[in-house]
């Protein structure tokens, strides 16, 4: 029934060279037949272990304490999968005394890039060390917000930036007679961001490349809300200051000098916000008002610039037929009840397109007509029972912790284990009415850590919250 | 698919409506209660001489009712305690058998000696029996006497004894009671009211409970029940989590105590690892504190600092220690402590990040059986405060004054080891935050219910307390006016 695959894509290329898949068209990507799929997927992931388990120092002491030699089955990669907490295994002591050499060679040991030679004894910031890493390396470290101020770092590297430019741009091509993402070449369309254009969460990183790949180094294409940096010591000290704050240690915090030297930079842009707010509402007006963009940012910073941005008299600005893109999660801000009304009044969106994926993947997949989010062929799912961490049957539809191995990497290890219960169905007993083949997550998605037990739970063991006030408590630190 | 109910207890008075259902995901653990809000009229205690009542009754009177109660909370007989077990047992993170243990020994807690010795050492049973001349100085005399008060107590849910201990504190005070009942332990509180109806329903101990769940922070419920009208002193356990929602409510006229949220740890000298024969049982008593009620109580440790030194010598000894520490733990019997089929979700993310911290740490076992966790330097893990079913830090140290000066406000318990480190560092450990210090091994088997709780004493404050003097004007003349002082002119007359 399937329709055989291209000649010059066939099973045996693409098992060989996975980080093709990407280059497929839409509908033969989703029309490979399941068994072929897993041979691709199997040869694939063979080729990646044997070529990185030696260069990867953290894979290969991971293979030699499960005692994987060698990658039969798909099945023998699930013990390779890296919990997505080591990729914040350093003692938190590395950033609290600034001690980035030795946080160098914590990093060293997932990358296939040779961090030896990088002197990083000198940086006394995060900013200045990921910094450092820019100049001398390929890798383009990554890092999460952290909500304790231990910050993720995944080390991705050049190569992958390119490949993650070419899935962000392959989602807005039409899939038969399905409405596309947006009614205009993804090439002609600006992006608009509701953070910080610099920095190094995801989203920056992303926006450097598709400026650069997608854009042809045509700025006004990727326009940002704040022109600034987003700091990655703010982000840690915001979180360091709660725990503190929680431990009622507030006066132990140390800030460097570096980042003390940077307060006028924090006040302007305090004082500014709202100039800032202004400049950017009137760019992206001049500029694109009317036209189809592609709006992505937290939910809680889109929903501040649409508030603004309603204030200035600013309504449904730009066409329907706009992409919307809301990244972080839907829960957990403080948000009036109509968050959602404001931002499609203001963008004039029709929709927010949801989506499901992660810092460790290239790319987040987009729900489908039939209400699921549907796993490219070059990222093997990985479903484990939440306590035992034992394989589910890869057949039919099951809930369990989600994993899976991204065959696009090379530089790193592409096999991590979320802390996700997700609903997957491997698409062999029930094909989705959209007609992709291949697995797909169902919109049941949350994590393990989330209160279990009901939302009013009191308990007599320990510590209290705090809130995120870490401008501020440099502002203060430094009078 | 089980179904709880989790009835209005309105000051004797069973209220079985089903209006809403409360709970967590499970099915298992969800609960249907009424709607508070229909009572709302009922609930508080407005007319603050209603207290009169519980005046007619003396102190012994009030121990008789409560030992009485006390017999009567026999789990075998007691159907609404059996029942409050099926349901904690599912929102509980204590297992079985040491729920089980908590709720056979609930009686214990209304043993009469206890309950006198904590009156007596907390209060002063002569403040709550009458009014009690505490000063007398020419011509003026002054009486104190401790008064009950219209309270609310917002109860912690992770032992059940919590309930227990909430219900004796009130009644030996005289106050007028309502428990807000947390989500994971909806039931408890209200077995114990529902035991206090069947024996005595017209009782005025009986008829100044009530207990209510409603969900916390709800204002419809909350706006109108905090009133300085309605409510004298609210006692909150279980810190931000619940304190947020009743901060708006504070104003003159509440007196809010808290009962925050604490962690506890553990400080062993030198001496501990002098030979081989005493790391075994400083090991073992270590396993108590960490894994007595499955690490699920403020009192348990969680960082263990340990003064083995940091050179090569003193971490070997650390992690020689950290085994005997585990084995402790998995020998640790299951009526006070239990294995659980898997850990605390964020827990369980940390601990399989620990294993690419390259040589930061040694870990020994670190799945639902438990763990420890050897620093391989003097510094915590900074997961700490999520340390539980029974995953314990141990921290080597050089020199005490690292623990010491790790010590915070939010620290509870210490437990100490060996004694005579006690009074030398005891002051210390106080002005850096420390609450209660204990030799090790005993901070949850032996602790003491007449004693101060983290730092306050709940019981003082609860009460309020009403002072009366006396000034006879023959010994004390006061009179700031020109003409005579009308006593002295009589005086003068005779």
């Amino acid at each position: 029934m399937d329709a055989p695959l291209a000649a010059s894509m066939n099973v045996e290329t693409l098992g060989s060279f996975p980080e093709r898949l990407i280059e497929m068209d839409k509908e033969d990507m989703h029309a490979i037949p399941l068994a072929d799929q897993a041979a691709i997927q199997l040869k694939g992931a063979r080729k990646r272990f044997h070529e990185l388990r030696a260069r990867i120092p953290m894979l290969a002491r991971l293979a030699e304490e499960q005692s994987v030699t060698e990658v039969r089955t798909i099945e023998d990669l699930a013990p390779l999968l890296i919990p997505h907490s080591a990729l914040k295994s350093y003692p938190m002591s590395y950033l609290e005394k600034s001690q980035f050499g030795r946080l160098t060679q914590w990093l060293d040991g997932f990358t296939t890039h040779d961090l030896s030679g990088v002197d990083a004894n000198a940086c006394d910031s995060i900013d200045d060390w990921l910094d450092l890493l820019d100049a001398k390396t390929e890798i383009r470290v990554m890092h999460s917000t952290g909500t304790t101020g231990k910050l993720s770092f995944l080390p991705r590297g050049t190569l992958e930036m390119h490949r993650m430019v070419t899935v962000w741009a392959s989602k807005f091509r039409q899939y038969k007679d399905e409405i596309p993402l947006i009614d205009r070449p993804i090439e002609d369309t600006p992006v608009l961001y509701t953070s910080y254009r610099r920095g190094a969460m995801a989203y920056h990183r992303l926006l450097d490349y598709l400026e650069s790949d997608l854009y042809g180094g045509d700025k006004t294409k990727v326009l940002a809300s704040n022109p600034g940096r987003l700091s990655a010591d703010a982000a840690s000290i915001g979180g360091r200051l709660r725990v503190a704050e929680s431990r009622g240690e507030l006066g132990k915090i140390h800030i460097s000098p570096k980042l003390l030297a940077r307060r006028d930079q924090f006040l302007a842009d305090q004082k500014n916000a709202g100039a800032i707010a202004d400049k950017f509402l009137a760019d992206i007006a001049a500029r694109y008002r009317g036209q189809t963009v592609a709006v992505i940012g937290a939910v809680p910073t889109i929903h501040y610039i649409a508030v603004e941005g309603l204030k200035r008299g600013y309504e449904r600005l730009f066409s329907p037929r706009s992409y919307l893109q809301l990244g972080g999660g839907m829960k957990g801000h403080q948000l009036p009840d109509d968050w959602y009304d404001t931002i499609l009044r203001f963008f004039g969106a029709e929709k927010m397109v949801e989506g499901y994926g992660m810092t460790e993947l290239l790319g987040a997949a987009r729900i489908c007509p039939g209400g699921h989010f549907h796993l490219p062929p070059w990222e093997i799912p990985f479903l484990l029972d939440h306590a035992t961490g034992a394989q589910l049957p890869r057949t039919g539809t099951h809930k369990g912790r989600f994993g899976f191995y991204d065959l696009n990497t090379e530089t790193y290890w592409g096999g991590f284990l979320t802390g996700d219960e997700v609903t997957l169905s491997w698409g062999d007993d029930a094909p989705c009415t959209c007609g992709r083949v291949g697995p797909y997550v169902h919109r049941t998605l949350r994590r393990y850590a989330e209160s279990e037990g009901g939302d009013d739970k009191i308990t007599c063991a320990g510590a209290p919250d705090a809130h995120d006030k870490a401008i501020e408590f440099i502002l203060q630190a430094i009078g | 698919m089980t179904q709880f109910k989790a009835p209005l207890i309105l000051r004797g008075e069973v209220i079985e409506d089903e209006d809403c259902e409360f709970g967590g995901r499970n099915p298992q653990t969800r609960f249907a209660t009424p709607d508070v809000g229909k009572y709302l009229d009922r609930l508080p205690l407005s007319a603050p001489s209603a207290l009169a009542d519980l005046y007619t009754l003396s102190f012994e009177q009030i121990l008789d009712f409560l030992e009485e109660l006390g017999l009567r909370l026999a789990f075998k007989q007691n159907r609404h305690l059996q029942d409050a077990l099926a349901l904690t047992i599912r929102t509980s993170g204590l297992g079985e058998q040491i729920l089980r243990n908590c709720y056979e020994n609930l009686g214990s807690v209304f043993n009469r000696k206890q309950m006198r010795e904590m009156a007596d050492v907390l209060i002063g049973i002569p403040f709550l029996e009458g009014w009690v001349n505490t000063r007398s100085d020419n011509g003026t005399q002054t009486f104190v006497r401790a008064f009950g008060a219209r309270s609310v107590h917002i109860v912690a849910g992770n032992v059940p004894t919590v309930s227990a201990i909430t219900i004796l504190r009130n009644t030996i005070t005289r106050s007028d009671m309502i428990i807000k009942t947390p989500s994971n332990d909806p039931l408890t509180a209200g077995a114990i009211a529902r035991t206090m109806i069947d024996m005595a329903p017209d009782h005025p101990i009986t008829r100044h409970l009530s207990v209510a769940y409603w969900k916390g922070g709800d204002a419809r419920i909350e706006e109108a029940l905090y009133r300085p009208s309605n409510v004298e002193k609210i006692v909150a356990w279980g810190g931000m989590a619940s304190i947020s929602h009743i901060a708006k409510y504070i104003q003159p006229g509440i007196d809010l105590i808290t009962l925050d949220p604490k962690l506890s740890s553990t400080i062993i000298g030198k001496e501990a690892f002098e030979s081989e024969e005493r790391m075994r049982e400083v090991a073992r008593r270590v396993a108590l504190d960490i894994g007595v009620y499955n690490q699920q109580a403020c009192l348990n440790a969680r960082v263990v600092y340990i003064q083995t030194g940091t050179d090569k010598r003193g971490i070997d000894a650390a992690n020689r220690f950290g085994r005997l520490v585990y084995e402790a733990i998995q020998a640790l019997p299951l009526h006070l402590s239990n294995p659980v089929s898997s850990l605390e979700p964020q827990l369980a993310e940390e601990m399989e990040g620990l294993r690419f911290a390259g040589d930061a740490y040694k870990v020994y076992g670190g799945d639902g059986r438990g763990g420890v966790i050897v620093s391989q330097t003097d510094e915590q893990v900074e997961f700490s405060p999520l340390l539980a079913n029974r995953v314990a830090n141990l921290v080597p140290v050089d020199t005490l004054e690292i623990p010491i000066r790790a010590v915070t406000a939010y620290t509870q318990t210490i437990g100490i080891y060996p004694e005579e480190l006690i009074p030398q560092i005891r002051d210390r450990l106080a002005w850096h935050g420390a609450q209660r210090l204990v030799t090790l091994g005993y901070v949850a088997t032996a602790r003491t219910i007449a004693g101060p709780q983290d730092g306050i004493e709940p019981l003082r404050r609860m009460c309020k307390w009403i002072l009366n003097e006396r000034h006879d004007p023959a010994a004390k003349p006061f009179w700031p006016w020109a003409d005579a002082a009308p006593a002295r002119e009589a005086a003068t007359a005779a």
